[in-house]
């Protein structure tokens, strides 16, 4: 049970650990720290109403501020939310009301680039565009590039164990981590060893990717890096079914072929975002290679016998420039969340390739029937592996009035969520869990796993202060 | 707010956002706190207005800690549909104004224009052409470039003599882009008029400026007040790249200079190709450029009355180290605010008008000129 001390004595733990001008008690700054990119969060406060206002902000700028903030907050017995560029949209960085949000984005140095071995050792508040352009005036791309790269940080990245659009070539963040620094509930500072493989026990840096927070807060990071790429190049097809897509990118991957960009449009979406370049009722496959040239041409060329050896016709270069050009917008989810009973968002499930078409029919099917006529459910798969892929599930739709907008929000999750489970897929492919999807997450695990997830977290955090109110099961 | 140009559903794009402006948000990287995010102070504007409440100083110093150089606007999720974001900001800042809630370093701009009628402080006779031949190019400079970069203007007109042999001159209190950033609606107007008519009284020949926000003054007054200039309106940088007179280049100098992309030339013009050619034509290869650069280029600072100097100069520090990081022995830029921002955080290295470094690459003996330019520089920095 968290004691919440009077503001003045956790004013002057907080200074002890902070310059004065970098603790923040002001309304504000709490407001403005009481969203992330979850939808109920970012209506609630565009509103000017949020249940997650915490009672103060703090800015610390290394390691050890971190490690004496989190040892000020378990003196006084307060919660600690890390907070980056509040992008993530499953409500993980939501505070807890008698909590502190920890500010990550002044612990934003590269410290160090090791250009033999390919790895950046870099802090964990530092923005996802930030760093790319850092590390481009190196020679060198990170190669993690996900829609949210302008608003989201390292630090974001690892706690939700995100996937960057590239990620068939260059890996998600699970594959480009090789190394954390932790900052423990106890204070206690955790360095993992930065080498390319361990047989040394279980993967300690494992553990706190994708964690949200609950473990501890990562400071630091290596990840690797990669040559700015040489060459790219990008293809795109008409393809007659989205199940046929879902099989030519199963056979490209199984190849071992790795564009960097591989992403299935079903009709609907793909007809929102190619206009006048595909004909209603086709699926689209973009395909993107890049780095070297040599490998780049291959790649494309061997994967394109694939799409037409299944019908695929290509399409002109319009469908990649555009996608290049508007990967990073969010514009069509914005719209309707800004609309009074309107909600939308985008659910990411991954299952392997022989429950992958039925995980997609039966989502759709399961989530057009909660919406109805009053919106759209669409989608298109991206991020593929060897044995399977994730794919997005995206829905628009109005309520009756805003008063049932939470209510239509959870019913279309649960629908999706409940269909998902029981194609034995995972109901988050790289959007992590936070407070939105939580509910789901006991059925996931089974009852070990989450007696085992209770037991590491009460283990790690036995007072419960790390980011409380994100994945609980 | 009035709602009479979008403005209220500019805010509510902007508070229902996902922020993907963040990165380019340049008082937010400089101060790190959230609530210099646009979408933040969107909800915050959104909600002050739905509640009927009034200004409060805190959010008044919020909606004039943005620096509105466009730069949030690369990476705008709406950017298509032409949404921005400087339109509801100047307007919250004239409404903050009305309420006597302006931050001191407002009421200061104000106290100046009200005694100079520019923000500088220059005491002096304008308004009337220096130099008027007609059919020259007619080089109008406000204040900005009369305080700011005095020796970038002396080289600009060299510059303009050496191409077109001749040139008529308006220098004019204010083009009124700092007033119309700061929201003061009414001297900004009023400034951008007496700068129209001044021009009404001309005879023909094409508009140049060394300053951008004199340029895209005139544009953006040519529409909004109605008043065609019915000549072309030019930067430098554009005019002499496609001179059919300008200097062919020689032996490229061995210098490594980095171009540094002022907002307003940049973002407000679009002219990123232009100086570049310009200076390419002098150092050859010896071109560096940061990352980012281009309309992406991080921002140096602000304009004027800007009410956190603290927050400038870590904006103006972290573009110095991006621009340092190229290697270049020189900093090149053509802005006379970037100048001005960039020479005072202590950058290290020098810092050159790119009128003054044009003019010395073009001379006789560019290699001496230049030399003579950057040591000179350097002396200013080291306050030798």
């Amino acid at each position: 049970m968290t004691v919440v001390p009077g503001d003045a004595e956790l004013l002057r733990a907080l200074h002890s650990a902070l310059e004065p001008e970098r603790v923040s008690t002001d309304l504000a700054n709490r407001l403005a720290y009481a969203r992330d990119a979850s939808p109920l969060a970012l209506k609630a406060a565009a509103g000017g109403h949020s249940p997650y206002l915490a009672r103060a902000v703090v800015w610390p700028q290394t390691t050890s501020e971190v490690q004496a903030v989190v040892r000020a907050a378990g003196t006084m017995g307060v919660a600690l939310t890390p907070y980056g560029g509040g992008s993530g949209i499953v409500g993980a960085g939501l505070a807890d009301p008698d909590g502190i949000i920890v500010d990550m984005k002044r612990l934003d140095r590269i410290r160090a680039i090791d250009p033999i071995s390919m790895t950046a050792t870099v802090e964990a508040g530092i923005l996802g565009a930030v760093l790319e352009d850092r590390l481009n005036a190196q020679g060198l791309t990170c190669g993690h590039v996900p829609q949210s790269m302008n608003s989201s940080t390292l630090g974001g990245w690892i706690a939700h164990r995100g996937a960057g659009a590239f990620s068939t070539k260059y890996g998600t963040v699970q594959d480009l981590v090789l190394s954390v620094e932790v900052v423990l509930p106890s204070a206690e500072l955790v360095q993992t060893r930065t080498v390319p493989a361990s047989a040394a026990g279980p993967d300690l840096a494992a553990l706190f990717v994708g964690a949200e927070g609950a473990l501890g807060i990562v400071t630091a990071a290596t990840v690797q890096v990669f040559p700015m790429p040489a060459a790219r190049v990008h293809r795109a097809f008409a393809i007659d079914s989205f199940g046929a897509g879902l099989e030519a990118v199963r056979r490209i991957v199984q190849r071992g072929l790795r564009p960097a960009v591989v992403r299935l449009y079903d009709p609907v979406e793909a007809s929102d975002r190619f206009a006048g370049s595909v004909s209603p009722g086709s699926s689209v496959l973009l395909l993107v290679a890049e780095g070297d040239p040599v490998l780049t041409g291959l790649t494309i060329s061997e994967a394109e016998v694939e799409v037409r050896g299944l019908g695929g016709i290509e399409l002109g270069s319009a469908v990649g420039e555009a996608w290049l050009a508007e990967r990073t917008s969010t514009a069509g989810l914005c719209r309707v969340l800004a609309t009074p009973a309107g909600i939308a968002d985008a659910l990411e499930v991954a299952n392997v390739w022989s429950r992958l078409a039925a995980t997609y029919d039966r989502m759709m099917a399961a989530m057009g029937d909660v919406i109805g006529p009053a919106g759209r459910v669409y989608g298109h798969g991206s991020h593929f592996y060897h044995s399977g892929g994730n794919l997005y599930l995206i829905f628009e739709v109005q309520a009756d009035q805003p008063t049932d907008v939470a209510r239509v929000y959870h019913d279309v999750l649960a629908a999706a969520f409940n269909a998902c489970l029981a194609e034995g897929g995972t109901l988050t492919h790289h959007h992590g869990v936070g407070r939105t999807k939580q509910e789901w997450l006991a059925r996931e695990w089974g009852p070990g796993g989450v007696g085992l997830w209770r037991a590491v977290r009460t283990a790690i955090d036995p007072e419960g202060r790390m980011n409380p109110g994100t994945m609980r099961a | 707010m009035p709602d009479s140009e979008g403005l209220v559903e500019a805010v509510d794009r902007c508070a229902y956002c996902h922020d993907q402006c963040l990165a380019g948000t340049p008082e937010l990287l400089a101060t790190r706190n959230q609530s210099a995010a646009v979408s933040r102070v969107a909800i915050a504007l959104r909600t002050r207005r739905l509640d009927g409440r009034p200004w409060d100083a805190g959010l008044a110093e919020r909606v004039f800690l943005g620096l509105n150089d466009g730069l949030q606007f690369e990476s705008c999720i709406y950017r298509r549909e032409g949404h921005r974001i400087e339109p509801y900001i100047r307007a919250a800042r004239a409404e903050v104004i009305a309420a006597g809630l302006a931050p001191p370093s407002v009421a200061r701009v104000q106290d100046m224009l009200g005694a100079t009628g520019n923000v500088f402080g220059l005491v002096e006779v304008v308004g009337e052409p220096l130099v008027s031949v007609p059919g020259t190019p007619i080089l109008v400079h406000d204040a900005a470039s009369r305080a700011l970069n005095p020796a970038g203007l002396r080289a600009a007109r060299e510059l303009l003599r050496r191409v077109d042999g001749r040139l008529s001159e308006l220098p004019v209190a204010s083009c009124g882009a700092v007033e119309a950033d700061l929201g003061l609606v009414d001297h900004a107007r009023r400034a951008a008029g007496l700068m129209l008519a001044a021009l009404d009284g001309l005879p023909p020949g094409p508009v140049v400026t060394t300053d951008a926000t004199v340029a895209l003054t005139i544009l953006a007054a040519e529409r909004s007040l109605g008043r065609p200039v019915n000549r072309s309106v030019a930067h430098l940088s554009q005019y002499l790249a496609g001179h059919p007179a300008l200097p062919r280049p020689g032996r490229p100098v061995e210098i490594q200079v980095a171009y540094h992309d002022s907002g307003p030339l940049a973002r407000g013009l679009g002219l990123t190709a232009e100086p570049r050619a310009l200076l390419a034509a002098v150092v050859g290869g010896g071109l560096r450029d940061a990352v980012p650069t281009g309309r992406r280029a991080s921002s140096d600072g602000p304009l004027a009355g800007y009410p956190r100097p603290d927050v400038a100069l870590t904006m103006a520090r972290a573009r110095l180290a991006e621009l340092a990081e190229t290697g270049a022995e020189a900093i090149v830029t053509a802005g006379p605010y970037s100048l001005r921002n960039l020479r005072a955080a202590d950058p290290g290295l020098p810092v050159v008008d790119l009128w003054s470094f044009l003019a010395a690459g073009w001379s006789t003996e560019p290699d001496f000129a230049l030399a003579g330019l950057l040591a000179s520089s350097r002396s200013a920095i080291e306050g030798v």
